[in-house]
């Protein structure tokens, strides 16, 4: 008895030991058997479209499954650049901008470039929408009917059939990113206000009225399904130097804001949620800016109940985040502003 | 009786003696030389009064740029630039505010004898810094500095003319609408603070 009860003492440690390599604790960027799961898990949820460079150099748009597979190009226009698609709310049809082959795609003001063009969501039957300049920052309504546009002339929203603005609101400093809720209730935008630029703000689609979700150094807000929340970029100041820019998810409603997933080295764009809500995508970029200016930057994806979720040494973000959850982050090829929808929309031209 | 040929004259036989050097062809030769040295002297003293005329122009920041741009043309001393600006580093782009008092209201109408106006990637020289996105902006101005005198061409309100990001360090303040810098000359010698449009 006392033999065994000495072997109890001596293997606890051992075992111990074991519990913590089964317990990473950062987040799993590698694969491993969590982020096998994870890709399980997401493997036949939808797909994701994205833009890429080509080994030609251009940008073109692709379709992936969820967890990286059946990657094709749907673009296939080596005389333009195709980039920042964006699925309708029923997975039918895609816009996104048409770019000179050889201009540089602006990471923030991309939705002033080239010219809006409507099409299947396999990229089909391409229509361009308007001239060059047009119809800029172009996002969806709920029914896919209208798009909301964001130019100097304030927020217009454009029904598709007639190109005629049916309503129109001032842009209450919001100059980019503009992005409609998926109730059609409610803009989200990058705008200026109380004197500091890049601060995140709601507005009533109907009355114009703004309020402030997140102040100082944040970009890409975009909607959850819920319409309540959002998911948006944030350098946070008191990084030291340059910091790092990291995803962020608030309540527009209560302004409660939560570390999504962060990285010293890396910085975090696209943030896009699965339609369900349940997991998100970014990109990770040494260089600020997301990769536009590049070559794109390597994709994740990860489970929204594994935030906060910290990778790398990262050791001031992990203590100012001490409850992080290191969940599996599953490794996509590099992109730039994906997009995900659960519509069957993988069938070929 | 024999006809003899009359002497050669001295001027046919030139060379066949010493130069009076007050003859004729002397001064000539000295007439032209002192009318050679008024043209050369003429042409210094124009060339100075035009370079000095040019000089002057460039003092009072006029150009066929700052007179036409804008629907307001103003020259205003820069009396505060608060703070630090960003970085213009081709990944951010952004407007900053500055503070001025109008000397002179050349065109258009502005009451007020301060006004704050919005300048685009104040770290870039005004010769450089249009870009794809603004591309009819400019001016001679290559750094700016507390103090200075610019004559500019504005656009007002800048809403209407400038989308993106803005740092305005006068946002509590009563200060009026912000002007859009359009052209930006500075007002002085040529030189550490001008240069020529690219």
């Amino acid at each position: 008895m006392m033999k065994h009860s000495a072997l109890a003492v001596l293997m606890m440690p051992l075992a111990g030991i074991v519990a913590l390599a089964q317990t990473p604790d950062v987040a799993q960027l590698q694969p491993n058997q969590a982020t096998s799961e994870l890709a399980s898990e997401v493997g036949s949820k939808g797909w994701i479209v994205y833009s890429a460079r080509t080994e030609s150099s251009d940008w073109e748009l692709f379709l992936m499954r969820p967890d990286g597979s059946h990657r094709r190009n749907i673009t296939n226009t080596p005389q333009w650049n195709e980039a920042a698609p964006r699925f309708s709310s029923d997975g039918k049809k895609l816009l996104y901008r048409r770019l000179e082959k050889g201009q540089t795609i602006s990471h923030d003001r991309w939705g002033f470039q080239g010219q809006l063009v409507i099409a299947k969501s396999n990229g089909s039957n391409p229509v361009e929408f308007g001239k060059a300049g047009e119809f800029t920052w172009a996002m969806w309504s709920p029914d896919g009917r209208q798009v909301s546009c964001l130019s100097l002339r304030g927020i217009e929203v454009v029904d598709l059939a007639s190109k005629k603005v049916v309503r129109k609101l001032p842009r209450a400093g919001i100059f980019q990113q503009l992005s409609w809720s998926p109730d059609g209730t409610w803009f989200c935008g990058a705008a200026n206000v109380g004197g500091e630029e890049w601060t995140i703000v709601r507005m009533d689609a109907t009355s114009g009225k703004t309020n402030v979700v997140s102040k100082y150094q944040n970009c890409t807000p975009d909607w959850f399904p819920d319409s309540r929340r959002i998911v948006f970029s944030n350098r946070p100041a008191g990084q030291g130097a340059y910091g790092w820019t990291q995803l962020w998810m608030a309540d527009t409603e209560s302004k409660d804001r939560q570390l999504v997933y962060g990285e010293d080295g890396q910085h975090i764009y696209g943030g896009a949620l699965s339609p369900d809500g349940k997991y998100v995508l970014f990109t990770r970029c040494p260089q600020d800016g997301g990769g536009s200016e590049r070559d794109g930057a390597p994709g994740g994806l990860m489970r929204l109940s594994d935030a906060p979720t910290i990778a790398g040494e990262s050791k001031a973000l992990r203590k100012l985040h001490p409850d992080t959850k290191n969940g599996p982050v599953l490794s996509l090829p590099d992109c730039w502003e994906p997009h995900w929808t659960f519509a069957d929309v993988g069938d070929t031209k | 009786m024999t006809d003899t040929p009359p002497p050669a004259s001295d001027s046919q036989s030139a060379g066949t003696h010493d130069v009076d050097p007050l003859s004729t062809d002397a001064r000539d030769g000295n007439a032209r030389f002192r009318v050679a040295l008024v043209v050369v002297a003429v042409l210094i003293v124009s060339a100075g009064t035009f370079a000095l005329t040019m000089s002057r122009r460039g003092d009072s920041g006029i150009d066929e740029y700052v007179t036409t741009l804008g629907s307001v043309e103003v020259t205003a001393r820069l009396i505060e630039i608060r703070g630090e600006f960003l970085p213009n580093d081709n990944l951010y782009n952004y407007a900053f505010v500055m503070k001025y008092e109008i000397v002179e209201v050349h065109r258009g109408q502005v009451d007020a004898k301060e006004i704050v106006v919005a300048h685009y990637n104040p770290l870039k020289p005004r010769p450089t810094v249009a870009d794809e996105f603004y591309p009819d902006i400019g001016g001679k101005l290559k750094k700016f500095r507390a103090g200075e005198t610019h004559r500019m061409a504005l656009e007002v309100p800048i809403d209407d003319y400038y989308i993106g990001g803005i740092l305005d360090r006068y946002f509590q303040e009563e200060k009026g609408p912000i002007y859009w810098g359009v052209w930006t000359n500075r007002m002085g010698r040529q030189g550490d603070g001008e240069m020529g449009r690219q």
